[in-house]
């Protein structure tokens, strides 16, 4: 059984007036099995952060299904969503959203402290996740401190608190240089060869190429996915810009007809 | 001349986009304009002028209204600085845009000239509708003939116009030179942009406890009355030091003392609340601290000058237990009877009739007979043939001669017969002196009734401030506090916790300074009591009473603007 499974899934956003709604995602399916590091990729407005949205339980879809560990999510009730989510979900932001009235420790115990975990148990995940991260000094630091990258990880590091299923990215990358990039997915590789699965949109070829796999989407649709297999990085770059230069050609072609 | 006309309506419409901001602080503006307009109309009435007793009342309403003029620069002051702060955002993108700095000055020039407007004819306008109230009211608490005519005094007007004129010309100014220091990029960060977490402040805080701790010290020990009214207002001071002190320098030991205890910090219900305290507690401090204060104004304010009110009839029938009185204090025992003799052929002379002559009155606190004892008997003894009226256990000593007249017989004539008299008499002290209490009574009333009315009338202004301090306390925060709780929320904190935790964070804003003012009214209750004393009001239980109701009502109204606070800041939040 795969550790996440979308199925046929659709999303209309219905304009205010009633008119016709935009169709963000038609049918999208795809399954990703645990342990799997997945890119998505796409045209801005191809549907990334509506699917990631849908994914994290913050959305509801108008049509299909998503099954996390075989359970449906579109079974879990309204107020259970938001538990639901702090014990499977695990998000990152393009922009940080790090709490600036917290210390670094403190935004990365967050989502325990919502959980009603005592401290002991807190720092003990703690320690080891900020080693990996590479944040163990700046704990008692605020995030105006912070540079982008050092932001990012702390971001990484609370995503991953609590020990979630699966880490939902949303262009963590977006905000950063390549080096802090470079640095951050770093990072994501090393997690995922400890297991970790990841799920991460990105615009960036770099970013996508450190993936095990990248989906790419167009006008709410599955349009393509490559599999990094035995390839290098530099390899799959080259393979990810090709499939990006045809798809957009399409999407060209397509929109003069 | 293209561009006459661009910095006005720029102006116009950023106050109009800003309304949300401006409304509170314009409607501040133009109450307390009209609150200045009126208590300058009331000093300045011809009917007042012309009332029994208006001497007083005139100067607490001189007094009241130097008061109002003053308060109504500190809070327009304030306002304006935190919209300034919450401004500078538009300023600095304005700025980037191209607008210089001396447009700025013009753009912001204009802003004033509108503000300034509105609140001054406003505040006229409003004046001029509430003074025929005013007037009435004053009339009805100081029991005078009520006033009839309408009168709207030129110097009144004029006056608050120039107080608020220049006030707003201040404030400009202000704005001027804050303008100059900031830089563009500062201007566009505004009021987003992070705080440094506060240091704890050791010093600070052992001063606030020191100033605080001699303030209250000062309350408990002073038993004399005259002694408490001078020191009064040093105790005033003390407290108030103290409680800046403690509310920057306490406030911030005590969330990190909490923040240390890791069981208790990482808590969901106390984990936001007090690192969002923490974070903003250099400016919330000075806030909170000027909510305690002003409300330990209110209260205390209007505790006792409702108290006085209430117990006025008290007071009178102590200080004027007959129609005419003689004061005897200083005198030797061996005096009264002269001064019964000459009583008596006062009235013999002026063909009045004399009734329930007495030897009088005891009051003030009870520092008991029994240490007065060797003062009291001899007078006692004296008294002999007379009344002897007040309880000789309930305080220190006063003695007074006096009768009643027939209603109709003229009081101030007779008064005035024995002062003469009184004056050729061979008496051991040249001690005395003659009341005529029915002209005396009236007066009182008048004077009571002008600190009652005055009373109240700054207490409106005091809770007045108070209200708008905490409402933009909260609602700037709300827009602080948007972005977090929808981050809170999506790593995972339950609608419910936000409601809790917005609860939790909001009550502790309200309810501490409303508890520290609590503290502040009952530490000063001793002090208050003994200047009460002072006027002849030794009722402890009804000052305790008026205390109460006045902390009652108070907590009541506070409570509700909480609610309303409360929920317009969980409107904010939840956008
Ligand atoms: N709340 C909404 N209401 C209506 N339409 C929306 C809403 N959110 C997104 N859309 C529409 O849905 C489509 C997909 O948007 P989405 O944000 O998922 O794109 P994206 O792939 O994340 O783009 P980008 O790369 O620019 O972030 C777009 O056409 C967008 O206009
Ligand atoms: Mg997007």
């Amino acid at each position: 059984m795969p550790l996440l499974e979308v199925k046929n899934l659709r999303k209309v956003y219905t304009t205010r007036l009633g008119g016709t709604g935009v169709e963000a995602l038609k049918n999208v399916s795809f399954a990703v099995e645990a342990g799997e590091f997945v890119a998505i990729m796409g045209e801005s407005g191809s549907g990334k952060t509506t699917l990631l949205n849908i994914l994290a339980a913050l959305d509801r879809p108008s049509g299909g299904r998503v099954l996390l560990n075989g359970e449906d999510m579109a079974g879990v009730r309204e107020r259970d969503l938001t538990a639901f989510r702090r014990d499977n979900l695990g998000f990152v932001f393009q922009d940080f959203n790090l709490l600036d009235a917290f210390t670094v420790r403190d935004n990365i115990f967050l989502p325990l402290v919502l959980a009603g975990k005592a401290y002991e148990e807190m720092d003990r995940r703690l320690q080891p996740l900020a080693k990996a991260l590479g944040i163990g000094d700046l704990l008692n630091k605020f995030p105006y401190e912070l540079s982008g990258g050092q932001k990012q990880r702390t971001a990484v590091a609370r995503a991953l608190i609590t020990r979630p299923a699966i880490l939902l990215a949303d262009e963590p990358t977006g905000a950063l240089d390549s080096k802090a990039s470079g640095s951050l997915l770093q990072n994501f590789e090393a997690l995922n060869g400890q297991g970790q699965t990841i799920l991460m949109v990105t615009h960036s070829v770099t970013a996508a190429s450190h993936a095990k796999r990248t989906l790419f989407l167009r006008d709410g649709m599955i349009y393509h996915q490559l599999y990094r297999g035995q390839r290098t990085r530099e390899e799959m770059f080259a393979e990810i810009s090709k499939t990006l230069t045809v798809m957009t050609a399409e999407s060209g072609e397509k929109s003069h007809a | 001349m293209r561009k006459f006309g661009f910095y006005p309506k720029l102006a116009a419409r950023s106050l109009r986009l800003n309304g949300k901001f401006y409304l509170p602080y314009l409607l501040s503006g133009v109450v307390s304009a009209a609150m200045l307009y009126d208590i300058l109309f009331l000093n300045m009435n011809r009917g007042v002028y012309a009332m029994k007793g208006a001497n007083a009342v005139q100067g607490l309403l001189g007094f009241g209204a130097l008061v109002v003029a003053i308060f109504s620069f500190a809070l327009i002051c304030y306002t304006n600085g935190f919209l300034m702060k919450r401004r500078q955002k538009e300023l600095g993108l304005y700025n980037i845009l191209g607008m210089e700095k001396r447009h700025m000055a013009r753009f912001l020039l204009w802003e004033t000239v509108y503000s300034a407007l509105i609140c001054i004819l406003g505040g006229i306008l409003v004046g001029i509708l509430l003074s025929k109230l005013f007037l009435l009211l004053l009339c009805l608490v100081i029991q005078a003939d009520v006033v009839f005519g309408f009168e709207v005094p030129a110097e009144a007007l004029a006056y608050t116009a120039a107080a608020f004129g220049a006030i707003f010309l201040l404030n400009y100014l202000l704005n001027l030179l804050r303008l100059n220091r900031v830089k563009p990029i500062e201007l566009l960060k505004g009021s987003e942009s992070g705080e440094r977490e506060p240091k704890t402040k050791w010093v600070l805080a052992v001063v606030g406890l020191i100033t605080l701790g001699a303030g209250y010290g000062l309350s408990l020990t002073v038993s004399d009355p005259i002694t408490a009214m001078t020191l009064f207002f040093v105790a005033v001071i003390l407290v108030i030091v103290g409680t800046y002190c403690l509310f920057t320098a306490g406030s911030i030991a005590l969330l990190k003392a909490l923040r240390k205890n890791k069981k208790y910090y990482y808590q969901t219900r106390h984990f936001t609340a007090i690192s969002g305290m923490l974070y903003r507690m250099k400016r919330n401090a000075a806030g909170l601290a000027t909510i305690c204060i002003l409300s330990t104004m209110v209260l205390i304010t209007v505790s006792t000058t409702v108290c006085l009110y209430m117990g006025v009839n008290d007071i009178l029938d102590q200080m004027y237990c007959r129609d005419v009185q003689t004061y005897v204090n200083h005198g030797a025992p061996e005096d009264l009877p002269k001064v019964k003799a000459l009583y008596e052929r006062k009235a013999a002379e002026l063909g009045m009739e004399m009734k329930d002559f007495a030897a009088l009155c005891f009051y003030a606190p009870a520092t008991a007979y029994a240490n007065n004892r060797t003062r009291i008997d001899p007078y006692l003894a004296q008294a002999d043939g007379a009344d002897v009226v007040g309880d000789p256990n309930d305080g220190p000593l006063r003695v007074y001669v006096g009768c009643n007249l027939a209603p109709d017989a003229d009081a101030s004539l007779f008064s005035a017969a024995v002062e003469v008299g009184a004056s050729q008499l061979e008496l051991s002290n040249e001690w005395c002196f003659t009341d005529d209490c029915r002209t005396g009574r009236t007066d009182f009333w008048a004077s009571l009734g002008g600190f009652f009315f005055i009373g109240l009338f700054l207490g409106a202004l005091f809770l007045m401030a108070a209200v708008l301090i905490v409402y933009y306390k909260q609602i700037s925060e709300g827009y602080e506090d948007a972005r977090s709780f929808v981050i809170m929320q999506q790593v995972g904190m339950t609608e419910p916790e936000v409601k809790s935790s917005i609860r939790s964070q909001i009550s502790l804003v309200f309810f501490l300074p409303l508890l520290a003012a609590a503290c502040h009214t009952a530490g000063a209750f001793p002090m208050t009591r003994r200047i009460l004393l002072l006027f002849g009001l030794s009722n402890t239980g009804l000052f305790v009473l008026c205390s109460g109701l006045t902390l009652l009502i108070f907590a009541l109204v506070y409570y509700g603007i909480y609610r309303l606070t409360a929920r317009e800041y969980y409107r904010i939040v939840r956008r």
